[in-house]
């Protein structure tokens, strides 16, 4: 969970939060809320909506570069359209050389390595139900939501471990200095992208080790970029390693296959729904983003989804044709199948699950939150677990 | 044998197609359910409400789960025409759906094949007053 707190000062109370959480699995405390660990998606939607400012997003820092000898920052592909110009790219990445780094790796080149990986496994498995993987937040709900569907999730690596993984190799090989010497940082355009590193969070199975937010940023990034002259190097992304970004990309490079692409946490609820039922025939791979537009909207990133989904078409036009070229087994990842071991026995599912239903039945069915839970059958669930009354019900409560 | 809960299938209801399904669906993942069996479970409800909303003039569907032998039942209750050649409903692609069916995209005839396909229980019964159908699937 990369999404925390709230600012208690802050908070108005207001319940948007709550209501725009697809997980529900935001709760009220004591009139604040709180986010429950083991099923937010990082999607940042409570983030978004609240209009106050209320939640804070957990970010490694910047400084941390100084704990190693040798330091890289990988900078997605959404982070370079949010300079209108090459010079501007440039000063960017010279403002991270200043601020402490030996490498700024541009991440294109490791998504084109993806990219042209991904379309011919999707072509040759066109008959078969298969879901994009590149969206931590909609694969987290995948296996929160629909677990039956975790086959279903392309093989495909995070471009920020193929890089992270490959760098730190030749970091080695050419300096000799130790592993743990090298430091790898991913900066994020997203909450949920944070998760793919050791820190802020402590998943200790990813090669890259600390994810830094955009936001944490900017302020310090737009000032040294104000006392830097953009000496770096060259900047030279590839084509095809843009299109990983936007949410049609994959579409753009089959000529004969149309693919369903959707943009949103609650499209891809619905898509999803319809894969459970076996309900789409015509075309089965779907790609989903839970960002508007795809990574380019990126809810940490300064500008709109819309103007950098504009702005990354400017690069496209004058992007280069390099592509990293790896072999499938290069790039695949492992995706763990979902663990459903379920210990009670079916007569246990079913008293719980007639207890909730009996208490449910008595709340009254307005989902309206008041008593800090998203929905009534929540509300029923605390109850039976014992943690809550049926007189907690606020509307109950006023009509007694 | 408990019923958890029977809904009322409206014919030629074509603009909610599937919403009972849906919440068949909902109760089994809550009833914890594992993943493969609700796959298979919620694509033979969804068949068998299609199937009533094209073909009945409605009628209900029925969820119960037998707990002690870890099985879960559906029960299909139709009034209508019925299925006037059962054996020839289970020929793959053959199907009766109505032109207003065809309109919605529905009726490709895999209906019955289908839900045989994945049910572990599979009952019919038709006349002219309606058609009972059981699927069960071990869980
Ligand atoms: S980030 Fe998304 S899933 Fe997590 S609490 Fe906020 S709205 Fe809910
Ligand atoms: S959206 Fe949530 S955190 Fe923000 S003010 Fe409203 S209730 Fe408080
Ligand atoms: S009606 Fe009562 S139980 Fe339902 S959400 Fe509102 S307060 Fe909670």
């Amino acid at each position: 969970m990369n999404i925390e707190s709230y600012n208690p000062l802050a908070c108005e109370h207001c319940m948007k939060c709550m209501k725009a959480c697809p997980m529900d699995a935001l709760h009220y405390v004591n009139d604040l809320p709180l986010i429950r660990k083991d099923k937010c998606i990082d999607c940042g939607k409570c983030l978004h909506v609240c209009p106050n400012n209320g939640f804070t997003i957990v970010s490694s820092k910047l400084e941390f570069n100084k704990n190693y000898k040798y330091t890289c920052v990988l900078i997605p592909v959404s982070f370079y359209t949010q300079f209108s110009d090459t010079i501007q790219m440039r000063k960017m990445e010279h403002a991270f050389h200043v601020l402490g780094f030996d490498e700024v790796v541009d991440l294109s080149l490791y998504n084109s390595a993806i990219m042209n990986n991904a379309v011919p496994f999707i072509k040759k498995y066109k008959n078969n139900y298969l879901l994009s993987s590149h969206c931590p937040s909609i694969t987290k709900m995948i296996y929160h939501k629909y677990p039956g569907l975790v086959p279903y999730l392309i093989p495909m690596e995070y471009p920020s471990e193929l890089a992270a993984r490959m760098k730190r190799k030749a970091i080695m090989e050419e300096t000799g200095l130790k592993k743990e010497e090298i430091g790898i940082f991913l900066l994020c355009e997203c909450a949920a992208k944070l998760d793919l590193a050791k820190y802020p969070n402590g998943n200790m199975e990813y090669e890259v080790d600390h994810a830094i937010a955009v936001n944490s940023i900017s302020a310090i990034l737009r000032k040294t970029m104000r006392e830097v002259d953009g000496s770096a190097e060259e900047i030279e992304l590839s084509k095809i390693g843009l299109l990983y970004d936007v949410k049609d990309g994959v579409q753009r490079m089959m000529e004969d296959y149309t693919i369903i692409n959707v943009d949103s946490i609650d499209k891809a609820t619905d898509v999803l729904e319809l894969v459970e039922f076996e309900r789409l025939q015509s075309s089965k791979y779907i790609s989903m983003s839970a960002c508007s537009n795809g990574c380019v909207g990126g809810g940490l990133l300064w500008t709109n989804p819309f103007e950098n989904r504009i702005q990354l078409e400017e690069i496209y036009k004058d992007a280069s044709d390099k592509v990293l070229d790896l072999s499938f087994e290069e790039v695949v990842r492992d995706i763990k199948p979902m663990d459903e071991q379920d210990l009670r026995k079916m007569k246990e599912k079913m008293d719980w699950f007639l207890r909730v239903k009996e208490i449910r039945e008595k709340l009254p069915g307005f989902d309206c939150g008041a008593c800090g839970f998203p929905n009534c059958l929540h509300m029923a669930e605390e109850i039976a677990k014992g943690h809550n009354q049926i007189e907690d019900c606020r509307i109950k409560a006023k009509k007694e | 044998m408990t019923l958890i809960d029977k809904y009322n299938v409206v014919a030629d209801s074509f603009t909610t197609a599937g919403k009972i399904s849906s919440k068949i669906k909902d109760i089994l993942k809550q009833l914890g359910v594992p993943s493969d069996k609700l796959r298979k479970i919620s694509v033979a409800c969804y068949e068998a409400e299609i199937n009533m909303i094209i073909h009945s003039d409605g009628g209900d569907i029925s969820l119960f789960i037998d707990d002690e032998n870890g099985m879960v039942y559906l029960h299909f209750d139709d009034v209508g025409p019925g299925i006037p050649d059962i054996e020839q409903a289970m020929v793959p692609g053959w199907s009766t759906a109505s032109e207003k069916a065809r309109e919605f995209g529905f009726g490709a005839g895999m209906g019955l094949v289908n839900i045989k396909r994945v049910s572990d229980n599979f009952d019919i019964t038709s006349s002219s007053e309606g058609t009972h159908l059981k699927v069960g699937f071990q869980l």
